[in-house]
């Protein structure tokens, strides 16, 4: 009966993820990404059939756990591409440390001026993290973690939409730059996106994901204890 | 070493993942089995490497996540050369192709947030649109700054 219901789950989200690649290689529209698509069709699925989400949850919890392997992985590229950063080690740091401390710092700020709960905004600081690591260092610093995985998700999306058309605004033309722009600020899907740029912008913005993620995981859970006491 | 030398473009061909419709003759299917069972043994392999990162970071109560301490431990054991990129080209290529799929159960969960989303949604974009801006712009002014004068060197690739 349990075994079921968590073989159910997998099945319709695999099912889902699949139909969303099928339809977005057909269709490419923001609203055929698998992500947005998927969870679309699975919370639909779960709707109608009456489910609540109490059911899917021993499911996504099986599925969660393979995003840790997932996270070991992302050494390979950054492996791979270890000689961009060696030759441009200095810059990359300093983009990469003092992008994500200005983008904590607005985001905690930001949404203090806007009067959001504690849980939102510990949720928020880990956002432009790559979701994997997001996911855990939530749990770390006392944030919501689904919450955060849609704030990572969300800040994806933002960075590659607004991204290249801001860089283009302010002057930063460097393919480094925007490429360790893209990458730092808008992990995965900055990546992504920063590859359509160019080969050397995606390998960089690679590494400028891991090397933020590292840089977040050690530096977050202190400065967040010097701001929540 | 090992006969997967076509796996080394940084994007591999839809050859593995998720059977696509076209990949369905019995022919072909010999190769994804291969090629399906190299995935899953390369992957133990970064999930043993996962728990031993989860394990380190409660053993020694590092507020670190376990799964970044287990990415940088393949790193080092890449570099050092201790494992080879052939031993885990073939699982990490599939895990982060396929990395979406992972955010699709988390962000189910949010269908349990209607009444945040509802009440707070617009302050919450505002202040997530103000952040991925500031930071854009911060690091990829350092980063021009500061490296302005070098221009070429990172023609050299793996």
């Amino acid at each position: 009966m349990n075994t079921l219901m968590i073989l159910g789950g997998l099945l319709i989200t695999v099912a889902a993820y699949a139909l969303s690649r099928t339809l977005h290689a057909r269709i490419g529209s923001p609203f055929t990404t698998p992500v947005f698509f998927s969870t679309a069709f699975v919370v639909m699925v779960l709707q109608v059939t009456g489910t609540p989400f109490s059911g899917y949850e021993p499911s996504r919890d099986l599925m969660v756990t393979l995003l840790g392997p997932a996270t070991v992985a992302l050494a390979v590229p950054i492996y791979k591409s270890r000689r961009v950063l060696a030759a441009y080690a200095v810059p990359a740091l300093a983009g990469i440390g003092a992008g994500v401390a200005s983008t904590v710092l607005v985001a905690l700020a930001g949404g203090m001026a806007l009067a959001l709960s504690p849980d939102v905004l510990l949720s928020m600081s880990v956002k432009s993290v790559t979701a994997p690591v997001a996911v855990e260092l939530a749990g770390i610093v006392h944030g919501n973690v689904t919450l955060a995985a849609a704030f990572v998700i969300a800040t994806g999306m933002l960075g590659t939409m607004l991204g290249p058309w801001l860089m283009d605004r302010t002057g930063i033309r460097q393919p480094l730059a925007r490429g360790l722009a893209l990458g730092t600020i808008s992990h995965g899907q900055g990546t992504a996106q920063a590859l359509s740029e160019g080969e050397q912008q995606g390998a960089i913005a690679g590494i400028a994901m891991g090397v933020a993620a590292i840089v977040t995981s050690v530096a977050l859970p202190s400065l967040l204890l010097h701001v929540f006491g | 070493m090992s006969s997967n030398a076509n796996t080394h473009a940084p994007v591999a061909p839809e050859a593995c993942a998720a059977v696509p419709p076209s990949a369905r003759g019995p022919f072909v299917q010999a190769d994804a089995v291969r090629k399906a069972l190299m995935v899953v043994a390369q992957g133990s392999g970064l999930w043993l490497l996962n728990e031993l990162g989860f394990a380190l970071t409660a053993r020694l109560g590092l507020a670190l996540p376990g799964n970044l301490l287990g990415m940088m431990l393949l790193f080092v054991l890449l570099v050092s050369g201790i494992v080879r990129l052939e031993w885990v080209n073939d699982a990490a290529t599939f895990l982060l192709r396929h990395l979406a799929f992972f955010f699709i159960p988390i962000a189910v969960g949010l269908m349990t947030m209607g009444e945040l989303m509802r009440s707070h949604g617009v302050p919450i974009l505002a202040a997530l649109l103000a952040s991925a801006a500031a930071g854009i712009v911060v690091s990829g002014w350092v980063v021009q700054g500061l490296s302005r004068p070098a221009t070429d060197k990172t023609a050299t690739k793996e």
